[in-house]
């Protein structure tokens, strides 16, 4: 089968590389995002984008944004990436069916089984993945967002965006992928952390868009082997020498980097071929142009991916309350229909009801219902108990004047067969009945006890039928009946008759009295204006705080109700009005405010109206109220369900918010408000989370609430009445006009500055965890590109950093050549060692250097990413040999000789042993090497090769040797003398016999081993010049043999390098 | 009966240009250009050359010194051989340059000069090692760079 020959996946990074760099963009989205992708779902999106290097779905994987096309060089062609991320037809093609699946998956049984439907399909394109989001399957979407976060990863390879195949048999190819495929899950690139550190997420429209975004990135600045001089870009900005090369560099915003390797020394040989417009991506020896490109493309294909999977679960939002909406009305046929595709097509998502739950990110969409809706609307009106106020906060930026009025909408609930319009022309006769009396504002028992009184001022007996009652809004409209005596009163009750205790109403009516831009009139049976009486937008008289009621005078003026409260009513119902009081501000509900917070009840008995005190304004440096912390008003795409205001208490005890309300103000004037609910409060330091819509975040959800999209000013009051919108009275307030600010983009949210040390600062990086504090002046809030809501679940901030680490323990293993680091692991706190999140306690590094210090810092990071400081630790790992002495003979009196003494504390010194590569058991006879440089480090390679010591008979004399190696002589098993580069350890006595018929056979005589010290002749004929004292050094490698590599020449494999240097004594 | 004979004839050929015709739709969306083919087309014909070719050191030392004494030979033939294929595995473009060296009777030069100054430089990554030749300003001026034939574990000359 042709198949067959398919070794290996080169065609981009490898697909272990994806992996880890998938993980890097989860690490990151979650960083910046506050959804977050859990541990759970985190397997699926890794093993996707793993999985879409299937074969030959990766013809698939170019797009060369110049161009506009896929891979098409002559050979091999195949869609652009960007298409075919998105073209459902192509993926399901016939080729890809048939095709057997050429990766093999990371999961789990388990996993596997749960996205089982779609792991057997083909079809992986966005659209695929924001449907399966839709429809509840979590699992499967995050599997198929893989693949996109893929092919978004593989336009980062310059291969991929230069229309260079480089297929992957000529596994040279691609030089920048095969430097980079050591980087994996086992082996991250922790430096990508490190760089990612103060990068954001980069925020694009669609999907589209970040292909061509990050393919254009990769295509115009960096090369690829084989498209060099196929693009006009990129283009170096200047030339200079570094090392032993020329290299060609440009500047970006991470700095100077490579570009490639120009050479110019020219007619340096006559035979030199004219190469000087052959540049090259490789540099040996020096090797910094690799990764360069490495540190640039990862980080940017992460920043990208990252916007890619927020700009996922905007759209999958979307798609899911549109899927959620259709599913409830659908027709019974329809949905019988889907039940049988579901049977026999087998391949159908959950219904989201039966996985909703097991996805942690994603925040549940009721089903709409008006009568719930006409609910929460009807409670916007209750009014709350506590009666004091604070000032208007400093951090109001501007309240706009209405203009025109808009009630809150009421759903009507009785609907009269013939009513009279609120509209008329006609001015109020007031002959016989008037308005008397009206608790626009409730009562103190409940905000919602509302109730009208009527008066008969007429001197004899009026037939009321078909008379009524309209408000402004026309949702409340009365159809009277009755008679009314002479100088009689009609008492109107809202909902039931318990609205005035102990008094009968003469008719309930349904539907609430807003507390601003309000009018009642009252119309005859011919729809004649009896009488009227208007808020404009404030009504005219009576206390919301001290809920008195609004009472007619003998001159039909208005007036405050003056007398004692009786069953919570501050009132006269069916009774003459009080003499009244003058309202303290006429046109205004608002009262006068006193300065604390605390929440105390209405007073039990009239008392004096408050004076009006002024509050000093709240300096910056003494915040003392709750503020409104973060405001998210035009989302990205449609604004339903992700609008959220966010509170932040600065005090340093908790507030109860449950009398409070937050109301939003158009910029036409119109109010609309959510009341907090009973058990609403915001601890000390610490946030209160208002979500437009739900969201499992939400610690109060406004159901039916909606921030204008461009002006609106957002107030947070202490009390549950409508504010004026003449007079605000708030705890705070913010306005905020997109005109006005600059560089404003949907999707962002204002957020207000952090305070420390006297002043405010950015509420993100050194800012992000220091609170919203900041109370000063217009210019308190900041554009945050990644919204940050935070509940009430949230951390308080400030708060201090995690505690440094300071029980990090760290040994070497010489039998595994590994570095063991633990620690204690503390609740709720992950660690980082080197910029790498870890939560066991535990790492394990294997190392391939000894002789040297290793230094590591580790930190705590607590659950919302703030980091702790760091400690350092620096260990040393000692080489294997106890000494190393490299010396001229002093008695030598003629031609120099050279020594070199070595030492050891026990046999074997290198304890390290290779399993057979095939069956994976040791050997008998794992011997090992010590090979020395002269004047060099030990190289880092397992690619040695040896040779006996003369070259002309390979069974004589057999030595190890290396190039570049120091030769020393020693006696072997065989009873001889060895002549080669490296000094070969029998495994054991019994291979040292001569008859073991490999390299053993010419070991170190086992005779000598026990002695703990040996001097090896060093021949002084390989010195082309004298070694010099304390110039001249050597440097030691130990390698191990691994049976199973024969016959070919690779049988053995490096276990480190010394780093020490060993100069001439 | 003519309009039974019709049918007879009629409705074996309307299957006959159906199947056709849904064949070629067929073929058309997703035969007409196989890309897996192509692929193992190619990867076959260039594997397989690879496999045949044992040219080389096991070191790249050891394909260095060889190319130097095949060049000492004036055997451009052989020498060319040492040369990595190219991924349509030819070498003709080291041919022609080997040949334009011999023109100008400089192969022996060629050889003593890289005998004498090719100085290791390393690998970037696995399989892959340099020589370089350094000009007056310590640069390299020309590297001879190998890479592993990974097929037959001899080392290649890749460019030069």
């Amino acid at each position: 089968m042709a198949l067959s020959v398919f070794s290996e996946n080169a065609f981009a990074y490898g697909v272990e590389t994806h992996a880890f760099l998938t993980k890097a963009v989860i690490e990151f989205y979650n960083k910046n995002f506050p959804k977050k992708i859990t541990d759970d779902l985190t397997p699926y999106l890794i093993d996707g984008a793993r999985l879409e290097d299937n074969l030959p779905r990766y013809m698939n994987h170019f797009y060369d944004p110049v161009n506009n096309r896929g891979l098409a060089d002559g050979i091999y062609r195949g869609m652009a990436s960007k298409d075919w991320s998105q073209d459902e037809g192509a993926q399901t093609a016939l080729l890809y069916k048939i095709l057997p699946q050429t990766e093999a998956t990371l999961l789990s049984a388990l996993q596997l089984q749960k996205i089982q439907p779609v792991f057997s399909k083909t079809d992986f394109t966005w659209e695929k993945a924001v449907d399966l989001y839709a429809k509840g399957d979590v699992e499967g979407a995050m599997f198929a967002l893989g693949h996109i976060v893929h092919l978004i990863e593989d336009a980062s390879v310059p291969e991929h965006t230069r229309n260079d195949a480089h297929p992957p048999y000529d596994d040279g190819g691609s030089p920048y992928e095969n430097w980079t495929g050591k980087f994996n899950l086992d082996n991250p690139d922790s430096a990508v952390a490190e760089r990612l550190k103060n990068k954001k997420p980069i925020f694009l429209g669609d999907l589209n868009t970040y292909f061509d975004a990050m393919a254009t990135y990769s295509n115009n600045n960096f090369y690829s082997k084989d498209s060099i001089k196929n693009y006009e870009l990129p283009k170096s900005d200047g030339i200079e020498k570094d090392g032993v090369y020329w290299y060609g560099f440009k500047n970006d915003d991470f700095g100077k980097y490579r570009l490639a390797v120009y050479p110019k020394s020219k007619n340096e040989y006559v035979w030199q071929k004219d190469n000087l417009s052959e540049i090259s991506l490789i540099d040996e020896g020096q090797g910094v142009i690799l990764p360069d490109y490495w540190s640039r493309l990862s980080t940017k294909a992460v920043q990208y991916s990252a916007g890619v999977i927020n700009l996922f679960f905007k759209e999958g939002e979307a798609a899911r309350q549109k899927y959620l909406t259709e599913k409830t009305s659908k027709p019974y046929l329809a949905t019988l229909i889907d039940g049988f595709s579901n049977i026999f097509g087998s391949g159908e998502p959950k219904d989201i009801a039966d996985t909703v739950n097991e996805f942690k990110l994603v925040r549940e969409i009721p089903i709409k219902d008006v009568n719930q809706e006409s609910r929460i609307r009807n409670q916007a009106d209750e009014v709350p108990k506590k009666v004091e106020r604070v000032p208007l906060s400093a951090s109001v930026l501007e309240v706009a004047s209405p203009t025109e009025k808009e009630l809150p909408k009421i759903e009507p609930e009785i609907i009269p067969l013939s009513l009279c319009g609120f509209n008329t022309a006609s001015t109020p006769s007031r002959s016989g009945v008037i308005i008397n009396e009206v608790a626009w504002m409730g009562s103190a028992n409940s905000a919602n006890d509302e109730w009208i009184e009527l008066k008969n001022i007429s001197g004899g007996e009026i037939d009321l039928s078909g008379w009524q009652m309209v408000d402004l809004g026309e949702q409340i409209k009365i159809q009277l009946s009755g008679k009314l005596q002479a100088g009689g009163f009609y008492l109107l009750e809202r909902t039931d008759d318990t609205s005035v205790p102990g008094v009968s109403a003469d008719q309930i009516y349904t539907g609430a009295l807003s507390n601003v831009g309000e009018g009642l009139r009252l119309f005859n049976k011919d729809c004649g204006l009896i009488d009227e009486v208007m808020a404009a937008p404030d009504w005219p008289a009576g206390d919301n705080s001290y809920k008195k009621t609004m009472e007619r005078s003998a001159g039909f003026s208005w007036l405050n109700y003056s007398g004692a409260e009786q069953s919570g009513i501050f009132g006269t119902p069916k009774a003459e009005n009080s003499p009244g009081s003058a309202p303290f501000n006429p046109g205004s509900s608002g009262s006068p405010t006193p300065t604390s917070v605390v929440q105390t009840p209405p007073p039990p008995q009239p008392q004096p109206e408050p004076a009006l005190e002024q509050q000093p304004p709240v300096p910056p440096s003494a915040p003392t109220k709750i503020l409104i912390s973060e405001v998210l008003f035009d989302a990205d795409g449609s604004d339903d369900g992700k609008e959220f205001i966010e509170l932040y208490n600065p005090n340093d005890q908790s507030i109860d918010l449950s009398a409070w309300s937050i109301q939003h103000q158009s910029a036409s004037g119109s109010l609309t408000k959510k009341n907090f609910e009973a058990g609403n409060s915001i601890a000390a330091k610490s946030f209160f989370l208002i979500w437009l819509g739900s969201d499992p975040r939400a610690d109060l959800a406004w159901a039916s609430g909606s921030l204008n999209n461009t002006s609106a000013t957002i107030y947070l009051v202490d009390n549950q009445s409508l504010i004026s919108t003449t007079s605000p009275v708030s705890m705070d307030a913010v306005n905020y006009d997109t005109a006005n600010l600059s560089g404003f983009v949907a999707g962002q949210s204002l957020e207000r500055k952090a305070f420390q040390d006297g002043s405010c600062a950015i509420p993100w990086d050194s800012g992000e965890y220091l609170g919203n504090g900041c109370d000063g002046d217009s210019s308190d809030f900041e554009l945050r590109a990644a919204p940050n809501p935070q509940n009430r679940q949230s951390l308080p901030e400030p708060r201090p950093a995690p505690s440094a680490v300071t029980n990090l323990n760290i040994s070497f293993s010489s039998s595994t050549t590994e570095l063991i680091l633990n620690w204690d692991v503390v609740q709720n706190l992950t660690h980082k060692l080197n910029g790498i999140e870890n939560s066991l306690g535990l790492f394990k590094q294997t190392i391939n250097e000894i002789g040297r210090d290793y230094e590591f810092e580790i930190s705590a990071t607590d659950k919302e990413g703030l980091v702790g400081s760091s400690t350092q630790y620096s260990y040393h790992v000692s080489g294997f040999l106890y000494d190393i002495d490299f010396y001229q003979d002093p008695n030598a009196t003629t031609t120099p000789v050279y020594w070199l003494g070595l030492s050891w504390n026990e046999y074997p010194f290198v304890t390290k042993k290779f399993p057979h590569l095939a069956s994976g058991a040791l050997s008998n006879n794992n011997w090992q090497a010590v090979v020395f440089y002269y004047n060099q480090d030990a190289v880092v390679t397992d690619d040695i090769f040896w040779n006996d010591v003369t070259g002309i008979n390979p069974h004589r004399s057999w030595g190890l040797r290396i190039p570049n190696g120091l030769t020393i002589l020693y006696p072997n098993c065989q009873g001889t003398q060895s002549g080669g580069t490296s000094l070969i350890l029998p495994g054991n006595s019994g291979a040292c016999n001569g008859l073991a018929g490999n390299y053993s056979s010419y070991a170190f005589n086992w005779n000598e081993i026990g002695i703990g010290t040996h001097t090896f002749a060093v021949p002084s004929d390989q010195f082309t010049t004298a070694p010099t004292l304390g110039s001249d050094y050597i440097t030691v490698a130990y390698y191990g043999f691994q049976p199973g590599y024969e016959p070919n020449n690779y049988g053995l494999r490096l276990i480190a390098i010394d780093k020490t240097k060993h100069y001439l004594r | 009966m003519l309009n039974k004979s019709y049918l007879k004839f009629a409705i074996p050929l309307f299957a006959i240009l159906l199947l056709v015709a849904g064949g070629y739709f067929v073929w058309d969306r997703f035969f007409k250009y196989d890309v897996m083919k192509v692929y193992q087309a190619a990867e076959k014909k260039y594997v397989e050359a690879m496999k045949a070719d044992v040219y080389g050191g096991k070191t790249p030392k050891e394909t260095l010194d060889l190319f130097v004494a095949a060049l000492r030979a004036n055997d451009i033939d052989l020498a060319s051989k040492y040369f990595l294929l190219d991924e349509n595995a030819s070498r003709e473009k080291w041919v022609e340059y080997l040949a334009a060296i011999e023109a100008k009777n400089l192969l022996s030069k060629m050889a003593d000069d890289i005998s004498r100054d090719a100085k290791p430089l390393g690998s970037v990554y696995e399989g892959n090692f340099a020589f370089g030749l350094f000009g007056n300003d310590g640069t390299v001026a020309i590297s001879i760079r190998l890479r592993l034939n990974t097929h037959t574990k001899v080392w290649k000359i890749e460019s030069l």
